[in-house]
Formats: C-alpha cells, sequence, structure tokens
C-alpha cells in the first residue's frame, strides 16, 4: 500500500542498517505504517552503489549512522546525498554530544534526524519524508528555513581531530557558542578561521537548540 | 641657526584624528563639503578608555624614543603618588622637526612610521597607531613636548596641549595648538621631551613597579641588550628590579628548551640540561600531532624556555640559592613576547598564561613546568607584518599566524613533556626493580649493625627496628594496594564506557519490539490484547528506558568537551547531574531538592571537575540509603554565594557518616561498603583542592544524614 506525501507516492521504504535485529526492527515498523519495506544487505563497497540500491525499488529511505562492516561510508553522508538527488530520507541513529559535531557538515540537507533510543515509530518516519518532500519544494519549517547571516568565530581548538571551531550566531542567540568541525567551512577558507574574524553563512537561525543548527555556503566578507 | 621656513614659524594647527588639516590663520575650519569631525569626547575614549593601565602609554612613549634611534630613554616621576604629579620623558633621539611633529606626532590612529623602513641605526620601527601616545597624552591635564631635531642643530620646537580646551569645543579640531620655535640651550643635545603635568590619576606603588617590569622586560634582558637601548626610571623601585632582572640565573635552570620555527614554517627544537648537554633533539616531524608534512604557518620565531625544579636538593650544588632564583622568578617568571627584540605585553605578565603552561601541568603534572618555575620567551622575526597589534595593546590579534605561532610553541612543550616523562617511566621502572633489591641490603646492613650491641641494648633494637619494618612493609602495601584498585577502577571504567555505548542498540530494539507487539497485538486480537499483556509490556519499556538513561550517564561523563578547560557556571553543571542521576533516584524513591542561590556564579575549570565534585557526594548519598530506615530520603543541593566563594553543601537524610572516622573519608581506599571503591571523596579532595577550594564534612548535618561542603573560588556570578 502506497501512502501520498506532499503529491509524492511512497509505496516502498529502503531500510539501511548494519545490525540484523535493528534493520528487522525498522522493517517491523514500517510494515505496521502499512508500507512495504526493501531491507538493504550490505556489503557496499562505495557510496554511488549503495544510493543506487537505495533508489531503485524505492520511493523513501531510513538509514542508520554508523554502518560498520556495511558500507564504506556513513549514514549521515548517505542521507543528505539523497536529500540533493530528491529522495526523502530520514537518519535514525543514536548519538551523544560529539555525534552531534560529526552530523553538523551534513546536517543542512538532513531535516530528520531521529534520536534511536526513542521508540521510532512509522508516523515520526513518515513525519520526516514529508520534511523532505516539502523542503524540496522549497517550503521549510520555521526551525529549518535557511538565512544568509553572520558567523563570528570566537575560538579555534586545533587539538582536535578535525579542529573544532567555536562560534556566535547574533541572528540566533548571541550569547551562546556553537561548536561544528572546521570541515564545514570549505577548505578555501578554511585558512582564515581564527577568533575575531567574521563570515557570512547560511544558517537556519529558527532553530530551537543548537543541535539543530547547520551552516552551509560559507563566504568571507573580506 | 633658525629654519629657512620662516613661514611656518608659529603656525596654528589642530589636532586631528587620521590626517592633518594645516589650519593658517586664514584657512576656514570646515573644508567645503561634508566630512566627518570628530567630538572632544574621542579623545577619552580612545585615551583614557583604551589604557587599562598607565604603564601601557608610558611604554608606548618608550617606543616612540627607540624609533627615533634614542640610546637612552629617562622617565622621571615628580610628585606622582598624589593628583596633580608630573612625569617627564626624556631622550637622546633625533628629535622632530616641525613637520614631523604636525604631520605625525599630532596624528592620532594612524603611524607614519612604516615598518618596512629601517630606522638610521637599522632599527625596526615598533610603535604604531599613536593610540598609545594619546593614553599617554591624556595621563595629565597638560601636555608639553620639547623637540631638538637631529637635522636642525641649534633649533628646538615646542608645543604645548591643554586638554581642559578640548572641554569647551564642539569637534577636535576647533582648538588651535601653536608649535613654536627657538634657538636651544648650548650643550642641548638633540632628542625630545615630553611632560605630563597634572596627573589624572596618581600612580599606586603597583603602577610604578608595572611600570619598572615593563621598562626592564622592553629591550629583551634574555640577552646582553643587543638592540642598545637603554630605557630607565628615576624610581627606587626600577633599581632595585634592575640589579634583579641583571642577575639572570639561566644557568641554573634544570633544563633549557630551545625550539626554532623557519620562514618556511619547519620547526626543530632541542632540550639541554643545566651543564648545556643536549638531553633530547626534536625534528620536524617529532613535533605536534600532525602530518609531518604539515608547516606551521606563521613568521620565523624562536621560543626558548629555562625551567627550573625548585627544591633545595638542587641547589646545593649551585652558585645561587634557591631564594634568589625563586625571587627572580615571581618578577620575571612567565613566557615573554618579543616581536623586532621589543616586548610586547601581556604576554608573561603576571597571571598571564598565554601557553596554558598551567593547564598542561595541571593535565600532565609530572614533568611539565608551570609559569611559577619558569621563564621564556618566543621572538619573532616578523618582518612580514603578519602580527597585529591590538588597538587596546592588550595583546596581538589572534589571527591565524599568532595562532600559528602559539601552536609550534605548545607543540615544542609537549614534545619536551612527553620526552621528560618517557624518561621518568624508564628512571621509574630501573627503580621498581632496583628499590626490593636496595631495601635487602639496607635491612642487612642495619641488622648486622645490631648484632654488633651489647646485649641488653641489642634485644630492644631488634624488637624496635622489627616493629619498624612491619609497619613499613604494611605501608608499602597499602599503597600497592591502592595501585591495584586505580588500576582496576580504570578498566571498570572502560569496561563501562564500552557496555554503556554497545547497549543503546539493544535497549533500543527491546523497546521498540515491546511497542510494536502491543500495536500488532491491538490490530490482531482487539481490545482484550492490551488488557491481558499491555501491563507487561510497560514494564519492559519502562525497564528498557532505565536501562537506557543509565547508559546516557555514564557516556556523558565521556565527552570530550567536558574536559575543556573554560568558563563554567556551576548551576549549570548541578543541574545537569541531578537530571542524570534522577532515573537513578527514582528507581531508588529518593528525591532531589536544589536550594540554589541567586545568579549563575562561575569559575575557569573544566566540566567535568565540577562534574565529578558534585556527583561522588550524591553518589555516595544514594548508596547510604541503603541502609537507611524506611521514609521519604531527600538529597539536597544547596548553594550560597559570600563574597567571592561559592559555598556548596550536599545535604542528606540518611544514616550519616559511620563506620570510619571523619578525617578518614578522604582517604583513597577507605570505604565502608564492601564493594565499595573509597575514591569517591579522594577524587572530590584533590578537585576541590586544584581549584583553589577547600571541603569539609559533617557526619550528621542539618539533614540529618552526611553533609558535604565544598568552598570554591568564583569568579563572578
Amino acid at each position: 500500500m502506497a501512502i501520498k506525501l506532499a503529491g509524492y507516492d511512497i509505496g516502498t521504504a529502503a531500510v539501511v542498517d548494519d545490525q540484523d535485529e535493528t534493520r528487522q526492527t525498522m522493517c517491523d515498523e514500517l510494515k505496521l505504517a502499512d508500507l512495504d519495506v526493501d531491507p538493504l544487505v550490505g556489503p557496499f563497497g562505495d557510496i554511488n552503489d549503495l544510493l543506487m540500491s537505495i533508489c531503485k525499488s524505492s520511493q523513501a529511505a531510513v538509514c542508520d549512522h554508523r554502518l560498520y562492516n556495511f558500507a564504506t561510508c556513513q549514514g549521515a553522508d548517505v542521507v543528505s546525498r539523497l536529500y540533493k538527488r530528491g529522495f526523502p530520507a530520514v537518519l535514525v541513529t543514536t548519538f551523544s554530544n560529539a555525534d552531534l559535531d560529526l552530523f553538523r557538515p551534513f546536517r543542512r540537507w538532513i531535516p530528520a534526524l531521529l534520536p534511536a533510543d526513542e521508540t521510532t515509530d512509522g508516523d515520526a518516519l513518515i513525519h520526516g519524508w514529508e520534511t523532505c518532500l516539502r523542503e524540496f519544494q522549497d517550503d521549510f519549517t520555521p526551525t529549518r528555513r535557511p538565512w544568509k547571516t553572520l558567523v563570528r568565530i570566537v575560538d579555534v581548538d586545533r587539538e582536535q581531530r578535525p579542529p573544532m571551531v567555536y562560534a556566535v550566531v547574533p541572528g540566533w542567540d548571541s550569547s551562546s557558542k556553537v561548536r561544528f568541525p572546521i570541515t564545514v567551512i570549505p577548505p578555501e577558507l578554511q585558512t582564515k578561521v581564527c577568533a575575531g574574524e567574521r563570515f557570512f553563512a547560511q544558517v537556519n537561525k529558527g532553530a530551537e537548540s543548537a543541535a539543530e543548527l547547520y551552516f552551509s555556503d560559507f563566504t568571507y566578507p573580506g | 641657526m633658525l629654519p629657512p621656513s620662516d613661514r611656518f614659524r608659529d603656525s596654528r594647527i589642530a589636532l586631528v584624528g587620521g590626517s592633518v588639516m594645516a589650519k593658517s590663520r586664514d584657512m576656514q575650519l570646515r573644508l567645503p563639503f561634508p566630512h566627518l569631525r570628530f567630538s572632544p569626547s574621542i579623545l577619552k575614549r580612545l585615551g583614557e578608555e583604551l589604557n587599562p593601565n598607565p604603564d601601557h602609554g608610558l611604554i608606548e612613549l618608550v617606543k616612540n624614543s627607540y624609533d627615533a634611534d634614542a640610546r637612552h630613554c629617562v622617565i622621571t616621576l615628580a610628585n606622582t603618588n598624589d593628583v596633580g604629579g608630573r612625569i617627564v620623558i626624556t631622550d637622546d633621539g633625533d628629535g622632530m622637526t616641525r613637520e614631523q611633529i604636525e604631520e605625525q606626532w599630532l596624528v592620532l590612529g594612524q603611524s607614519a612610521k612604516s615598518q618596512d623602513t629601517m630606522t638610521r641605526l637599522g632599527r625596526t620601527p615598533v610603535g604604531n597607531k599613536g593610540l598609545g601616545r594619546l593614553a599617554a597624552l591624556r595621563m595629565g591635564r597638560k601636555v608639553s613636548l620639547v623637540s631638538r631635531p637631529d637635522v636642525e642643530p641649534g633649533v628646538e620646537y615646542a608645543i604645548e596641549i591643554d586638554w581642559d580646551d578640548f572641554e569647551n569645543v564642539s569637534v577636535v579640531e576647533e582648538v588651535e595648538l601653536k608649535i613654536h620655535s627657538r634657538r636651544r640651550a648650548k650643550n642641548a643635545g638633540n632628542g625630545t621631551e615630553i611632560t605630563l603635568s597634572g596627573l589624572r590619576c596618581k600612580l599606586t606603588r603597583m603602577d610604578v613597579k608595572r611600570l619598572a617590569r615593563g621598562l626592564l622586560l622592553l629591550a629583551n634582558p634574555f640577552d646582553s641588550n643587543p638592540l642598545g637601548f637603554y630605557p630607565e626610571l628615576l624610581a627606587p623601585e626600577f633599581k632595585d628590579l634592575e640589579k634583579l632582572v641583571q642577575q639572570r640565573y639561566f644557568q641554573d635552570a634544570e633544563f633549557h628548551l630551545s625550539a626554532e620555527v623557519n620562514d618556511r614554517g619547519e620547526a626543530h627544537a632541542t632540550v639541554r640540561d643545566w651543564k648545556g648537554q643536549v638531553l633530547f633533539d626534536a625534528k620536524h616531524s617529532d613535533l605536534g600531532t600532525r602530518t609531518a608534512t604539515t608547516k606551521y604557518l606563521c613568521p620565523a620565531a624562536r621560543f626558548d624556555l629555562w625551567a627550573f625544579l625548585l627544591s633545595k636538593s638542587k641547589f646545593n650544588a649551585r652558585n645561587s640559592t634557591l631564594e634568589e632564583v625563586r625571587d627572580w622568578l615571581k618578577e620575571f617568571g612567565g613566557i615573554h613576547f618579543y616581536a623586532e627584540g621589543m616586548r610586547v605585553a601581556p604576554y608573561g605578565n603576571p597571571g598571564n598564561d598565554w601557553l596554558d603552561l598551567n593547564v598542561m601541568r595541571a593535565q600532565r603534572q609530572e614533568e611539565t613546568p608551570s609559569t611559577n618555575n619558569s621563564i621564556g620567551r618566543v621572538s619573532v622575526d616578523d618582518r612580514d607584518h603578519r602580527l597585529t597589534q591590538k588597538t587596546d595593546r592588550s595583546g596581538l590579534m589572534e589571527n591565524e599566524a599568532f595562532n600559528e605561532l602559539k601552536r609550534f610553541a605548545t607543540d615544542a612543550l609537549r614534545w619536551m613533556a612527553k620526552r621528560r616523562l618517557q624518561e621518568a617511566e624508564r628512571r621509574r621502572q630501573a627503580e621498581r626493580v632496583e628499590a626490593p633489591k636496595q631495601v635487602t641490603e639496607a635491612k642487612k646492613t642495619v641488622e648486622e649493625a645490631i648484632e654488633t650491641l651489647p646485649a641488653i641494648a641489642k634485644h630492644t633494637v631488634k624488637e624496635a627496628f622489627h616493629r619498624y619494618d612491619s609497619a613499613r612493609q604494611k605501608e608499602a602495601t597499602t599503597l600497592h594496594k591502592e595501585v591495584l584498585l586505580y588500576r582496576t577502577l580504570s578498566t571498570a571504567g572502560i569496561t563501562a564506557a564500552v557496555f554503556a555505548h554497545e547497549s543503546t542498540q539493544p535497549v533500543r530494539v527491546i523497546k521498540q519490539t515491546a511497542s510494536q507487539i502491543g500495536r500488532v497485538g491491538f490490530k490482531e486480537f482487539g481490545k482484550h490484547f492490551p488488557e491481558v499483556v499491555g501491563e507487561k509490556l510497560d514494564r519492559i519499556e519502562r525497564q528498557a528506558e532505565s536501562l537506557a538513561k543509565f547508559s546516557q550517564l555514564t557516556l556523558s561523563q565521556l565527552d570530550h568537551e567536558k574536559r575543556r578547560t573554560s568558563k563554567v557556571e556551576v548551576h549549570d553543571v548541578i543541574c545537569k547531574v541531578i537530571k542524570l542521576l534522577t532515573p537513578l533516584a527514582e528507581q531508588r524513591k529518593v528525591t532531589f531538592q536544589m536550594e540554589l542561590a541567586d545568579g549563575r556564579p562561575f569559575l575557569r575549570a573544566t566540566e567535568a571537575a565540577i562534574e565529578s565534585v558534585i556527583t561522588n557526594p550524591i553518589a555516595n548519598s544514594l548508596k547510604a540509603f541503603v541502609d537507611a530506615a524506611p521514609g521519604p530520603h531527600t538529597v539536597c543541593v544547596r548553594t550560597e554565594i559570600v563574597q567571592e566563594i561559592l559555598k556548596i553543601r550536599l545535604l542528606d537524610n540518611g544514616p550519616g557518616i559511620q563506620g570510619i572516622r571523619l578525617k578518614e573519608i578522604w582517604l583513597p581506599g577507605e570505604t565502608t561498603y564492601p564493594n565499595g571503591t573509597g575514591l569517591g571523596l579522594t577524587i572530590v579532595r584533590d578537585t576541590v583542592r586544584d581549584l583553589g577550594g577547600t571541603v569539609d564534612a559533617v557526619a550528621n548535618g542539618e539533614f540529618g544524614g552526611a553533609e558535604i561542603i565544598i568552598e570554591l573560588p568564583i569568579l563572578g556570578v
């Protein structure tokens, strides 16, 4: 049975998870939501192979982040690439504060990040896909809409791998520091990153927490 | 002889920001087009308010003397211990012509000195922006300048600025200033004299001392004054410090680190012992943690650090005494920064630990110098001007070049600490092998000596020695057990972290499957299904939820960010700890009560440190309730701010501290629980001490149970 979301039909959903039990649980969840499932079984040597397998027979995807011994890429990368192809995908994973840093470079293209330690039912997944589909039509929720805004660097910790940037986004919350890996900034601008420098970037200024913030399209005003 | 340009004589000019507007009598004050002008209040903003201490501005004037190729610069203080006093700065430099006074000295915010052009004596100009000069000039109500240029022998120029004149005008440019030219007195050499009179503030003893220290450190006292520049302050404080700085106890340092980075960003380092022998050598690839090919993107620089072992035994064989070196380090210790031979403040000032030496020492206590036992300098050859001074003279802009320079110095320090730690470890291994042999030999010697004693004494001494030996062995056994305990706990911690991490996935499957059974059952068997198994499924979900939260408790303590030293708001940490422990407390039917003082007290620490100080006593309270009589169990966290101290009380209504003497609760391994580690309160004590605070305990406090009282010095609320 198919469901219609934002004018788009979803009949089959791909499930990408390295753990057999978790994958099966997610498949059961989707079946309960009256969807057909395509549980993908790795390993996938190349991210493009995985993307092709997902898109071949499904119209949406649920993906775990850690794909040990399953694929040579990480779930956040997979979901963001699917988004860029206009394919709705949800990232369901257990994460700590440190993991949020890993997600940050992809967060602009991951509208739905569901914590795996909370029960993820079909409704939550469907809502995630719907958010993706709406964003494809430039219909953003207030917490996700990108705005060109000033990002002021307050510190750079080059001891961490990758180096971590601490920044203030006055347009979001002038009293909070936000942390993100330097890799969020394009390589050609990374040499300019130091305390006191200012950049412009696309940021979802309506985000309700630092965890939801994304940064993309950095420019250096000079 | 007077200069030929008589047309300039007694010309009137105005003090302007950014450009000079030469204004003859017939010239209109306003330009014939709209332009920016400055209110006199800008002088206060850029002068007094950008001048944290009097020495900042005065040292800027001394730097101007250096740029004018002076060899001597003397600062004289007259009645400066009261408001209204006078400061005179005299140098024997090249002096200024009328044009230079007009177009450079009187122009604020723009230095006419090009750092690309060397001075007559081959110096790289170091003064810049002219704002530091303004700060100094504004110290008095009046300033007068007399300058005798070397290019105009026999002539001197004088100008006086009365800052009160600026009070009654609307823009700075409205005040007319007059440069007088006159014949020099006989024997008056070239140079400049600036007099600041009617001082707005008095100079305290500390101000004078800071100025003396700043002047002495300005021209690099590490070497024998390669610049040939001798600033001097006519004050007793200066003489005392000058004597001290000249002592130069570098030869008494236990080791000397010297590291260099060239203009291609490649570095190397060497550590020598006090005899000058090379201990360790590092190539570029040995420094830092990055790949060997990563260069330091900073100007060429040299970093020297002399570290001292301030113990009496070390100084027995040295020429100087421990006290002398201590006094010297107290005044001049720290890592100073020199650009083009001139010192840049505040790096190396008391309390300024710009390379985080003390943090490094706290992280790796052993073999790492601190600001109290070392002196050093970073000397930079910044010909390309990649480093920029901040306008308020509070150091350099933290741009890429500066951060990379810091990284170079920090990498060198880390490398040295690592190598010294490896050496210490090797030494310890050898000692471990050697120690039992030495003990056996020493014991044998004592026993042989006892045998030579007369019969009556022999028995008594033998008994006494036996008792001593037993006590020593007991002590060694205790220490050994303590080491084993730490190792076991570390392993337990690592295992707990792995378990916490790996358990999240199965817990998630359990929760989700239970939820699915409920929904599938309802769909297939109708409402009868939840009536039969609903409660059991809920129980599975609740227990899985608790398991997930316990895992979260462990994982949250491993967050890297928590081990980063930064501003920590103590109340925030308390709230986070309570939130994390709540599922555990709920399971044990314990209520948390928070009575936090108004405000957000903060200090500089790691979040992990504060977390351990709060978590360990609460964990003890939760454990103590197991032995307590049934009833409502409460743990209260109460804070109170008394001046600059934050008092944290952790109270419970358990059975109190029993079965152990109060003073022994802080000792490692002391516990009243069979499976207890006895380390929780030791960690609390050590952490609080590291933070400069105190900790105390009451066996039966206000709530009837244990009460732990922690006092931490805070930086603000």
